[in-house]
């Protein structure tokens, strides 16, 4: 079994919702364009689409490292330890778990 | 797949007898330690030189994981069933003793993501008649969430200041969005729990909501607890006791993929407390951060099965038969015979 890739691009962005949808437990993309200083485009272009699940995007979160249950994305368990990582990398606040 | 060193198997033998969930405060979680791979090849050479042995070569392994089968859903939902959290809401019990009797009125549970504090938490209220106060919608929380402590005070004052029902607010992370309105009412919120105005009331938190919520005040560090974090002793406890035995009460083997050493050891050696933890589970912990839930999601990925090749009559014998992670990848593959 393959663990969640790498983000391609690592970038802010993509820290940022990840970071977000840590610190909140989860939550709709509608709330992330609220939350965090991007457009529903950008939220839009990072999340993964749940249909092609399979697929990472070419600018954001590979499907696998998130997930979305009633709309309500949240960092997968099998996803977490990378997540964790990118946030790491990005130097932002983590928990002491 | 790396090629398993069945020499790191055997660690020492270690009964212990801490139960397996323990609820503790937050100060005092542990971080499952890792293996190093390379610090225990390194004692392992030495070892065999002190004993004269020659180094050989590692043994090419059993079995790949190409040549494995996954386990049919409703045998993999027998081998790792979701976990029962309600010794974890017993630990909790066993944690705060006298409360509410003892101050502080409110107590905190603190855990990583998918280690269900809120599932413990609504365990707990069920247990013990407890009011479980729902988080406010999103739409709520954005709006300042007045309408929501102003119902929820009304509740309170309805049950009486005399004798005030203990209530339980299961996921304090759903209450603030890290917005400004939100952060608000978590202040006027703990404002009111903490003097004991809402009554005695346990609250739970996302370890990543708290440390932001620790970030930006001083969050109170008495009377916050966590489900102690597991170690390859407790996960190898808890992945056999959650295992079904088979019709005879055995448990399956599992063993690892390509070495074929058992990874499990027998219930009745888990039952005293007294048996070897092998790499993999040490591993497992180790990379899970000592996080149950996510532990369990690993190792149900990674079950697999031998498949019917002729070993009818050796299945027969051994019974069912498991196959576990190798000693680099914790991830790495299990088998089922």
């Amino acid at each position: 079994m393959e663990e969640p890739d790498l983000p391609r691009l690592t970038d802010e962005a993509v820290a940022l919702v990840l970071h977000a949808l840590l610190l909140c437990n989860g939550v709709t993309a509608e709330l992330l364009t609220k939350l965090l200083p991007l457009g529903a485009a950008a939220v839009q272009g990072i999340l993964p689409r749940p249909a092609a699940a399979a697929v990472q995007t070419s600018a954001g979160i590979g499907a696998g490292l998130v997930t979305c249950s009633n709309g309500r994305w949240q960092v997968s368990a099998l996803g977490y330890s990378t997540a964790r990582e990118v946030l790491a990398s990005h130097g932002l606040l983590s928990d002491q778990f | 797949m790396p090629t398993p060193t069945a020499a790191v198997e055997s660690s020492q033998p270690s009964p212990r007898p801490t139960p397996l969930w323990e609820v503790v405060a937050l100060a005092d979680f542990q971080l499952p330690r890792a293996l190093d791979p390379a610090a225990v090849r390194k004692r392992w050479g030495t070892v065999k030189q002190v004993l004269g042995l020659r180094r050989t070569e590692a043994p090419a392994p059993v079995r790949l994981e190409a040549d494995l089968q996954a386990l049919p859903p409703a045998r993999l939902a027998s081998l790792v069933p979701p976990i029962d959290w309600t010794p974890a809401a017993r630990a909790l019990d066993a944690a705060i003793g006298d409360w509410p009797a003892a101050e502080p009125p409110v107590r905190f549970l603190i855990g990583p993501p998918h280690a269900s504090h809120a599932d413990i938490l609504r365990r707990w209220a069920v247990m013990h008649g407890a009011l479980t106060v729902a988080a406010p919608a999103p739409g709520a929380v954005l709006a300042g969430g007045e309408s929501w402590l102003a119902a929820w005070q009304a509740a309170t004052q309805a049950t009486g200041v005399h004798s005030p029902r203990c209530w339980v607010l299961p996921a304090l992370e759903r209450c603030y969005l890290r917005h400004a309105n939100g952060l608000g009412l978590i202040r006027r919120l703990l404002w009111l729990a903490l003097s004991g105005r809402l009554g005695p009331g346990l609250i739970g938190c996302d370890s990543w909501a708290w440390t932001y919520l620790q970030h930006v005040w001083d969050l109170p560090q008495v009377g916050a607890y966590t489900v102690q974090g597991f170690d390859g002793h407790r996960l190898t406890a808890h992945l056999a006791n959650c295992a079904d035995p088979d019709p005879d009460g055995r448990l399956p083997r599992f063993c690892n993929a390509c070495s074929s050493t058992q990874v499990l050891p027998d219930l009745d050696q888990i039952a005293r407390g007294d048996f070897t933890v092998s790499s993999q589970p040490k591993q497992l912990a180790a990379r899970c951060r000592g996080n149950p839930g996510i532990a369990r999601l690993y190792w149900q990925a990674r079950l697999r099965v031998e498949p019917e090749d002729g070993r009818a009559a050796e299945a027969a014998d051994d019974g069912a038969e498991a196959r576990a992670p190798g000693d680099q990848n914790p991830a790495a593959g299990l088998a089922e015979r």
